[in-house]
């Protein structure tokens, strides 16, 4: 029986696989990690005293689901370098190590590899922000997954060396620059932010938080964020971006223009959290090239041809910046179309 | 009424959707009188001219248009603006986020104002207040573009911007001073679509917050409506609907579908009411969050519509009858170690994420839902047995079953209140809750539970 492939076991993919499954299909899911999860695989829960709508809670189901599905045959350490158009379908290259194998008779592919984020970029960290006072969001999650407020009662433990008493995010980082290389919004970073902030918040009544934001976005499908959130929860609201880092001993110090009154000011801060942006995933010129795709001028995915036809679907991150739900859902979209072509060429 | 009833793939509350695959009907909000039934075979009542009418529908969308709010008089709406491409001289003024942050959407309709007008006739000016761009789909290149065409961005909370009733606007700031009058557009703000206190009645829904009939709950994304095969668009749905308009209809349609194919019961448990023991107080309607049970006319009885059921128990629990029960409901015998009762969605979760299994020496009864525990049964489990009970639910408005967590709290608080009352100790039961990402926390709370128990 021919297989529907699945390229990356991120949440995209494995939600794609794990409706597939579901509605009887086999499926092949290659991974080139040896643990399925993609870049959320160690995120935390990033709730105060209410959820924040992170969206975590609904991964580890889908993740687990597909572990337990008996259509679903995952490959680990495993990546695809190749496809080879049949009469009927592909057949798939694969390489593990230094192993190659064939993976013949796919019906269809889902592409899924999602994006990779800024601080792994190696343009990544410019020099001005080498400073152990000053973090990326992700350097977070650790810290977060770590959490112990809720159950035992303990203080978020800071990973740093030191214990901040304010800090500052700073929004549209590896976002919304050329010479970032990412000329588009992220559309994630604002929530994810306000959100470790709200946490933050929670832990520590008595810390001073501030985020400058140059155009603060709505973050996801049910939070709609605005200046009310914060002042409700005392962090303070800058709408600019700082225009110089001034690194003293006892604090860093941020320059900005204080737009309202016409003047420069400053803000001293113990502790600096960069956002960082959703960038094209890594791989894009070989699927492009060996799936007949096409990289938009932010480097990201589309399909030339309808998936209808050429049997090559894209799911997640690999298209566009999104969030868990966003991607979630379109996943599921994607694999109810491909139910439904396989449904109607089956007819004709 | 004839005996054969139309049936139809989709009943839309609404407006429809552009689809030319399935069998539609569209039913007015003011017509509709009742729903009963669900998913695969909802019966719909309307009022049809003097007729009371009926359809059958597999599933029902329910999309409904934003209820609109101008901030000022005076001017137009930005989701009605038509682009004046006259040789105006006045200037076209554009303000969203005027009291509070505009969706995307409306950013979205705003630069194409803009641009429209600025590249018919780049002399005139445009002046466009704001104070956060929002993005969605290309907003960040037309941004971009408008700039490029000089349109005048001018962030309002940075400075004054006030707006007479005659539609003059005035900006001030430290360095700017600005007196404007012209074609003045104003992003409305979105408010929920009309009736929907009706609609939630018909359906047996719970409204969110802000009186959408979507719950702001992460398992509700993205238009979900917590009752199975009924789905809500735009005005029904959210304040960020429009923003995600695409997404949702292709995924409402999509999931449409796939119920056409065939629909199964969440678990392999039967929970049926016993019509003898029922007094239809109609508790159980009140409180299932899935909108799964409805009265059985013939038995003067209520009856858990299996399909619709999303197997939470919360009924069970509730019942003042004890009329509900479930097939697989099975007699724990605890040893006398430590009790836990933990749900499926948070802790069981975070137990398979633990390096080492939180819980080893512990009795644990898994649960759909933590609503699943009745009262009785915290009351059997401490008379039972020497150790305490452990109850984990999910974080406070992250639960799927929407409301059984806070279910669950009040009657672990009304257990521990009776328990007082007899003098007995009403820290031998607890409750706490966690999300699945929080192994660490979980082993450590329950390292330290051990301690307590063994001193
Ligand atoms: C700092 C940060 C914080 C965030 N916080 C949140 C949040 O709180 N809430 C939220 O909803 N969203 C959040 N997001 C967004 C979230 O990370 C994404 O929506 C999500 O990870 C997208 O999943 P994906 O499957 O598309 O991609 P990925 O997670 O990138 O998964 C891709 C998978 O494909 C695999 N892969 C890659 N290349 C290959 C290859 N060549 N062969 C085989 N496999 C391959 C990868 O190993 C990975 O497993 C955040 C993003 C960032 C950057
Ligand atoms: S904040 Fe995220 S992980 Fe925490 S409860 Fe809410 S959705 Fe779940
Ligand atoms: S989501 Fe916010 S922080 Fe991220 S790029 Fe967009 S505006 Fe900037
Ligand atoms: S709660 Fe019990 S007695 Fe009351 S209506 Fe429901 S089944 Fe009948
Ligand atoms: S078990 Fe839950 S979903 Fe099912 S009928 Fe009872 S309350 Fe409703």
């Amino acid at each position: 029986m021919s297989r529907i492939a699945v390229i990356g076991g991120g949440i995209a993919g494995c939600t794609a696989a794990a409706e597939l499954a579901a509605a009887g299909q086999q499926v092949l899911l290659i991974e080139k990690e040896d643990s399925l999860g993609g870049n959320i695989k160690n995120y935390g829960c990033k709730a105060d005293s209410l959820c924040t709508r992170c969206n975590l809670c609904l991964v580890d189901s889908v993740f687990n689901q597909v572990h337990q599905e008996e259509n679903i045959e995952v490959l680990f350490d495993t990546t695809v370098i190749d496809c080879l158009k049949e009469d009927e379908g592909f057949t798939l290259i694969t390489s593990s190590g230094e192993l190659e194998e064939q993976q013949p008779d796919i019906s269809e592919v889902i592409l899924a590899t999602g994006h990779t984020r800024w601080s792994e970029l190696e343009t990544g960290t410019p020099e001005i922000f080498r400073d152990e006072r000053i973090i990326w969001a992700s350097d977070f999650e650790d810290m977060l997954e770590g959490r112990q407020d809720q159950l035992t009662g303990q203080n978020l433990k800071f990973d740093l060396g030191f214990e901040p008493e304010s800090a500052v995010f700073l929004q549209c980082n590896g976002s919304r620059s050329l010479q970032e290389k990412a000329r588009y919004c992220s559309k994630v970073c604002c929530g994810y932010n306000y959100r470790i902030a709200r946490v933050l918040r929670n832990n520590f009544p008595e810390m001073d938080l501030s985020m400058f934001f140059i155009d603060m976005q709505e973050a996801g499908f049910l939070v709609n964020l605005s200046r009310e959130d914060l002042k409700e929860r005392e962090i303070d609201y800058y709408n600019c971006k700082p225009l110089r880092l001034e690194k003293e001993k006892d604090s860093l110090i941020l320059h900005y223009e204080d737009q309202q009154r016409g003047k420069m000011a400053t803000l001293e801060t113990d502790l600096l959290v960069l956002s960082e942006g959703i960038h094209p995933g890594s791989n894009h010129e070989r699927w492009a090239r060996i799936f007949n795709l096409q990289e938009n001028e932010d480097g990201f995915l589309r399909t030339i041809w309808s998936p209808a036809e050429s049997g090559i679907y894209l799911a997640g991150t690999i298209t566009s910046p999104g969030d868990i739900a966003t991607t979630m859902a379109e996943s599921k979209t994607v694999a109810y179309k491909l139910l439904e072509n396989k449904l109607s060429k089956a007819k004709v | 009424m004839s005996g054969s009833i139309e049936q139809y793939d989709v009943a839309y509350i609404g407006q429809a959707l552009p689809d030319d695959e399935l069998s539609q009907v569209t039913i007015p909000v003011s017509a509709l009188t009742e729903c009963r039934g669900e998913i695969g075979d909802f019966t719909l009542s309307f009022q049809a001219e003097d007729d009371l009418k009926q359809v059958r529908a597999s599933n029902i969308v329910i999309n409904l248009k934003h209820q609109e709010e101008l901030p000022v008089d005076c001017c137009t709406s930005l989701l009605e603006a038509e682009a004046n491409l006259a040789e105006e001289e006045e200037p076209l003024i554009i303000v969203q986020d005027y009291q509070d942050l505009s969706a995307a959407a409306l950013s979205k309709e705003g630069l194409e104002l803009a641009l429209e007008v600025k590249e018919s006739n780049p002399a005139r000016e445009v002046y466009y207040f704001y104070q956060a761009m929002r993005f969605m789909d290309n907003n960040d290149e037309l941004y971009e573009k408008a700039r490029e065409k000089e349109v005048i961005f001018l962030k309002h909370d940075l400075g004054d911007l006030e707006i007479t009733d005659k539609g003059k606007v005035s900006y001030q700031r430290e360095d700017i001073k600005l007196e404007l009058t012209g074609e003045l557009t104003v992003a409305p703000e979105l408010k929920p679509a009309a009736k929907l206190d009706k609609l939630a009645r018909i359906f047996n829904i719970t409204r969110g917050p802000e009186g959408y009939l979507q719950v702001d709950n992460i398992y509700l994304q993205p238009t979900l409506s917590g009752k199975r095969g009924v789905y809500l668009l735009a005005g029904a749905r959210g304040p960020n609907s429009l923003t995600y308009e695409q997404e949702e209809i292709q995924y409402t349609l999509q999931e449409v579908k796939r119920n056409l194919t065939g629909v199964e019961e969440i678990d392999e448990e039967e929970r049926t009411v016993d019509d003898q023991k029922c007094v239809v107080c109609y508790t159980c309607y009140r409180l299932c969050p899935h909108g799964a049970i409805q009265r059985d006319e013939e038995l003067n009885s209520m009856k858990i519509m299996p399909l619709a059921c999303q197997a939470c128990n919360l009924c069970i629990s509730r019942c003042p009858m004890g009329a509900i029960s479930r097939s697989g409901e099975d007699e724990q015998q605890p040893k006398d170690e430590r009790q836990v009762i933990i749900c499926e969605n948070s802790a069981a979760l975070a137990r398979e994420k633990a390096e080492t299994d939180p819980f080893a020496d512990t009795v644990v009864t898994e649960v759909p839902c933590v609503s699943t525990v009745k009262k009785e049964e915290i009351y059997q489990r401490l008379a039972n047995h020497k150790s305490d009970l452990l109850i984990l639910g999910c974080i406070s408005e992250s639960c799927k079953h929407l409301t059984g967590h806070d279910r669950c709290e009040q009657v672990v608080n009304t257990a521990k209140e009776d328990l007082e009352k007899l003098d007995l100790d009403p820290d031998r039961v607890n409750y706490h809750r966690l999300s699945p990402r929080m192994a660490t926390d979980l082993s450590a709370y329950l390292a330290d539970w051990k301690g307590e128990v063994l001193q």
